[in-house]
């Protein structure tokens, strides 16, 4: 019952948790023409929904959700990392994703211990200070570098109609919305002192519809389109 | 930093379908410089077949002629200068073979005339410009029931088949003579039928024959085989054409060749076979 009661108080903090289910489904009746880069986006959507309903269920309940947030952040950027290994033609860019993923995951694990004193302390635990940032820039270096790469082997015939380039605008889109607005979530969510910065804070909910929608037209599109690099 | 995003997004967009548009410029020009070239080559084809039809014609046509009008000569003066050999029998015997062996020569002669008249014709259809497509295949088709063949046919309402250009005229006679070749040499065949109409804007020629037919992918694959066709689809590509080749039954196969026709040519075209002199061999 709290759990509606929190959506109903909190509509758009809440809409994009809802939203994720149209791309999922999408994924889910494409199934046949997704390739591997868009199975793992298929996987991210499910965590993403499981997380959403998880933090939403939590908050209603007036419990810190911010750990499983901090701990879905290193989870998020392994999965778009291994999609842009999964898309990218160069093998060079391929080892600087791998090794971004390898050299992220313990960071984000370690900022979390950083960013909050006492591990334990469940109830007053922190966003981490700098995970999202990283993250932020590193998916909008691999985003930009798959532009790069795409104009300038011409690899598809009509960009429009290419998948990726959907989801690739999704997450430049969603990134470069919160990149300047993550570093303030540390200050912002804290449990007792939470600052209200009123509309500002509704930019991460907007950005990621935003996102969800770009991803839905990308998963819509490999029904036409075998995600062949000349389509 | 999201306006930036959304600038790099509609960058993207914006720059890759301006390199395609290049991409695809760049692509139409050498598509043309191709089928420049291959023009170039068919008519350096058609102009080097002149030339031998040419030479054949006034040379080798000119002196053969003089050889017959010669061995004529040589025959009356026999004739004239033969007197009674008071029952020599031997002088009379090699009389004969004389006269024997001379008429002999005027009638290889007289053959070896038709004979290049025949090549010549082959070489430069000069009917073809003079009367069109369809009075050119007819005489194609007369040309060939004088040997022993397949029997053609040949469908075509000359009337409603507008006059085109020599070179596109000269293309679809080209490929008429490939494809009814290929039916008599490969199909083993005893029927062929031609049928030259105009559909829909276009000019359509088919060449049916009732023989054991073919797979034209097998055919195009293979190196050698596919020589004929392919110089068929070059002669197409030049002209704007199409042909797809069907089995119109159970045996057989149909080539299909249309063509965009062209507005009807009022004047009348430079003579495609300019002899210097005419009627040499009659």
């Amino acid at each position: 019952m709290a759990f509606f009661t929190y959506v109903e108080r909190y509509p758009l903090a809440c809409a994009p948790v809802f939203f994720i289910l149209l791309p999922l489904l999408l994924c889910v009746a494409r199934y046949r023409s997704l390739n591997s880069a868009f199975r793992l986006m298929l996987i991210f959507l499910a965590i993403d929904l499981f997380v959403g309903l998880i933090m939403i269920q939590l908050a209603a309940n007036h419990q810190n959700n911010i750990l499983v947030l901090n701990l879905f952040v290193p989870v998020r950027y392994a999965l778009f990392g291994a999609m842009f290994i999964e898309q990218f033609q160069s093998e060079r860019y391929r080892h600087w994703i791998r090794y971004s993923i390898v050299g992220f995951i313990p960071f984000a694990l370690l900022n979390i211990y950083i960013s909050n004193y006492n591990l334990a302390d469940l109830h007053y635990h922190r966003v981490g200070k700098y995970a999202q940032v990283i993250e932020s820039a590193l998916i909008i270096l691999w985003a930009l570098l798959y532009f790069y790469e795409t104009i300038k082997a011409l690899k598809v015939s009509n960009i429009i109609q290419y998948p990726f380039f959907w989801v690739c605008a999704g997450l430049l889109i969603f990134y470069s919305g919160n990149i300047f607005f993550f570093p303030f979530w540390h200050y912002m969510y804290q449990w007792e002192k939470n600052l209200e910065l009123g509309f500002i804070e509704r930019i991460p909910a907007i950005v990621e519809l935003i996102s969800l929608h770009l991803f839905s037209i990308g998963i819509w599109q490999t029904r036409s389109h075998r995600d062949t690099i000349k389509s | 930093m999201l306006l930036m995003a959304a600038f790099v997004i509609a960058f993207v967009i914006y720059y890759q379908k301006k390199q395609l548009e290049q991409e695809k410029k760049l692509r139409d020009v050498e598509k043309n410089h191709q089928r420049m070239l291959l023009e170039t080559a068919l008519k350096s084809e058609e102009a080097e077949r002149r030339r031998i039809a040419q030479d054949l014609h006034d040379d080798i046509g000119t002196m053969l002629s003089l050889t017959k009008l010669s061995l004529n000569q040589l025959i009356k003066t026999l004739g004239t200068a033969e007197r009674p050999n008071n029952g020599n029998a031997f002088a009379d015997k090699a009389n004969l073979r004389t006269e024997f062996t001379l008429t002999k020569a005027q009638s290889l002669v007289e053959e070896t005339i038709i004979h290049v008249r025949r090549i010549t014709r082959d070489l430069v259809p000069t009917t073809l410009e003079q009367f069109g497509l369809a009075a050119a295949i007819d005489e194609f088709i007369v040309r060939m029931g004088e040997h022993v063949g397949p029997s053609v046919r040949f469908h075509c309402d000359a009337e409603d088949i507008p006059r085109q250009s020599p070179g596109v005229e000269l293309a679809l006679y080209r490929i008429m003579q490939e494809l009814v070749n290929n039916a008599i040499k490969h199909a083993n065949c005893d029927e062929i039928e031609i049928d030259l109409h105009f559909d829909k804007g276009k000019l359509e020629l088919q060449v049916t024959d009732n023989g054991k037919g073919f797979d034209i992918e097998n055919v195009q694959a293979s190196a050698q085989n596919g020589l004929g066709l392919r110089n068929i689809e070059s002669r197409l590509s030049v002209i704007n054409g199409a042909v797809n080749y069907n089995k119109p039954g159970v045996r057989g196969s149909r080539a299909r060749v249309q063509i965009p026709v062209e507005p009807e040519r009022i004047t009348r075209p430079e003579p495609l076979y300019p002899f210097r002199k005419s009627g040499v061999n009659e």
